[in-house]
C-alpha cells in the first residue's frame, strides 16, 4: 500500500488544481504582461464565479494584481498578471512538488 | 483611459467587469469555497494528490506556452519553405548566366510573393500568439519593429549607392542582395534580442547572419543557393529547438 505524501511544505494558495492552472498560465507569460479576464477564462475552463472566486484568493496573498481599464467609452477591461512574488511563489512550489516526488 | 485596481472585487455598478456566477461544484479541491465548487477549497488541496499537481503544472505551463508562442515550430517550417522557394527561384534564374546579368523578373514575382506570404503567416500568428495579452513593452516593441525594419531599408539604400557608382552587376544584383540585407537585419535582431535575453531568437537571427556572410563567398550565383538551402536549415533548427522546448518544460515538470 502507498505511503501517502505530506504536502505540508506545498503553498496552500497555489496547491488547488484551478489556483495552479491560472498560475502556471500567468506565468507563461513575460514578466509585467497582463492577460484579459475572458482569455485567462477560456484558457482555465471555469466559469466566471469561479474564476473570480480563486483570483480573490492569489490576489490576497499578493501572487497576481488585476485592473480594470476602459478607454474611450468602450466596456471596462479587467487583466490579470502575475507578480514578481506569485512567480518566486511558483518557483518554489515546484521545487517543494519536485522534492516530493523525487522522494518516491 | 482609466484603471481601477481590484476589479475582482464585487462592484455593484459594474456592468463590464466579471461578476459572481455559479459552477457546477465539481472539483478536486477539500471543499467549495466562495459560491462555487471545482476546487474552490477554502485552505488549500488536502486531498489534492503531488502527482496530479504535477500533471496539471506541466499541462497548463505546455498548453500557455503554445497558446503565447508568437514563433510556433509550424511557423518556423513555412518560413523554411518560403526561404527555399523564394532563393531557389532566385538562384534557378541566374545558375546559368555568364556574364552574370542577375535574377529575371519572373523570379523576383515569386520572390516577393514569399515573402508577402511569410509576413502574412507571421502577422497571423503574431495575432493569436497576442489576443487577450497587454504588453508591459508594447512601446520597445515598436522601436524593435522601427530599428529592424529601418536597417532593411539601409540595405537596400546601400545597394542603390553600389549601383549609382558603377559597381558590377555580380555585386549590385548578385552577392549584395543576396547576402547584406539578412546579415545586416540578422546582426541587429540578435543584438535586440540577446540583450532581452531571448535565447531562441537570438541564436536563430546570429545564424542567419553567420549563413550571409558565409554564402558571399559562393559568388553572383551560388550565394543565391547557399542562402536558400542556409536559412531554411537555420528555420528548421529553430522549429525543432521551439517543439523541444516546449517539450521538455512538460518533462521537466512530470518527472
Amino acid at each position: 500500500m502507498a505511503t501517502p505524501m505530506n504536502t505540508d511544505e506545498l503553498d496552500p494558495v497555489i496547491h488547488a488544481p484551478a489556483r495552479l492552472r491560472i498560475v502556471a498560465t500567468l506565468a507563461a507569460l513575460p514578466d509585467g504582461d497582463m492577460l484579459s479576464f475572458t482569455h485567462l477564462q477560456d484558457m482555465i475552463g471555469l466559469t466566471p464565479g469561479n474564476l473570480i472566486t480563486h483570483l480573490r484568493k492569489l490576489e490576497d496573498a499578493g501572487y497576481i494584481t488585476s485592473q480594470k481599464a476602459s478607454s474611450n467609452g468602450a466596456a471596462p477591461k479587467t487583466t490579470v498578471t502575475l507578480t514578481r512574488q506569485g512567480r518566486e511563489a511558483l518557483g518554489t512550489y515546484t521545487e517543494a512538488l519536485r522534492d516530493l516526488l523525487g522522494g518516491l | 483611459m482609466n484603471a481601477t485596481n481590484d476589479p475582482i472585487r464585487p462592484a455593484a455598478d459594474d456592468p463590464g467587469g466579471p461578476g459572481p456566477g455559479t459552477g457546477n461544484g465539481t472539483g478536486n479541491g477539500n471543499g467549495p469555497g466562495q459560491g462555487t465548487g471545482n476546487g474552490a477549497d477554502s485552505n488549500g488541496g488536502g486531498t489534492f494528490a503531488p502527482q496530479e499537481a504535477a500533471s496539471i503544472l506541466g499541462d497548463a505551463s505546455a498548453a500557455a506556452q503554445r497558446r503565447f508562442e508568437q514563433n510556433p515550430p509550424l511557423l518556423h517550417l513555412i518560413r523554411a519553405v518560403v526561404v527555399l522557394v523564394a532563393f531557389g527561384a532566385l538562384w534557378f534564374s541566374v545558375r546559368n548566366q555568364h556574364p552574370y546579368v542577375g535574377p529575371n523578373p519572373a523570379a523576383i514575382v515569386i520572390c516577393y510573393v514569399a515573402v508577402a506570404v511569410a509576413i502574412a503567416t507571421t502577422a497571423g500568428s503574431m495575432r493569436k500568439a497576442n489576443a487577450g495579452i497587454t504588453r508591459k513593452d508594447k512601446r520597445a516593441q515598436w522601436i524593435a519593429a522601427v530599428v529592424i525594419g529601418g536597417a532593411w531599408i539601409a540595405a537596400y539604400v546601400f545597394n542603390g549607392a553600389l549601383e549609382a557608382y558603377g559597381a558590377s552587376h555580380a555585386i549590385v544584383y548578385g552577392i549584395y542582395p543576396a547576402t547584406a540585407p539578412l546579415m545586416i537585419v540578422g546582426l541587429v535582431a540578435a543584438a535586440w534580442s540577446g540583450a532581452r535575453e531571448e535565447w531562441r531568437t537570438f541564436g536563430a537571427t546570429l545564424a542567419v547572419a553567420i549563413v550571409a556572410m558565409l554564402s558571399a563567398f559562393g559568388g553572383p550565383r551560388d550565394s543565391w543557393l547557399f542562402m536558400g538551402i542556409g536559412v531554411a536549415a537555420v528555420m528548421a533548427a529553430a522549429a525543432v529547438a521551439t517543439a523541444w522546448q516546449q517539450r521538455s518544460a512538460v518533462v521537466t515538470r512530470r518527472a
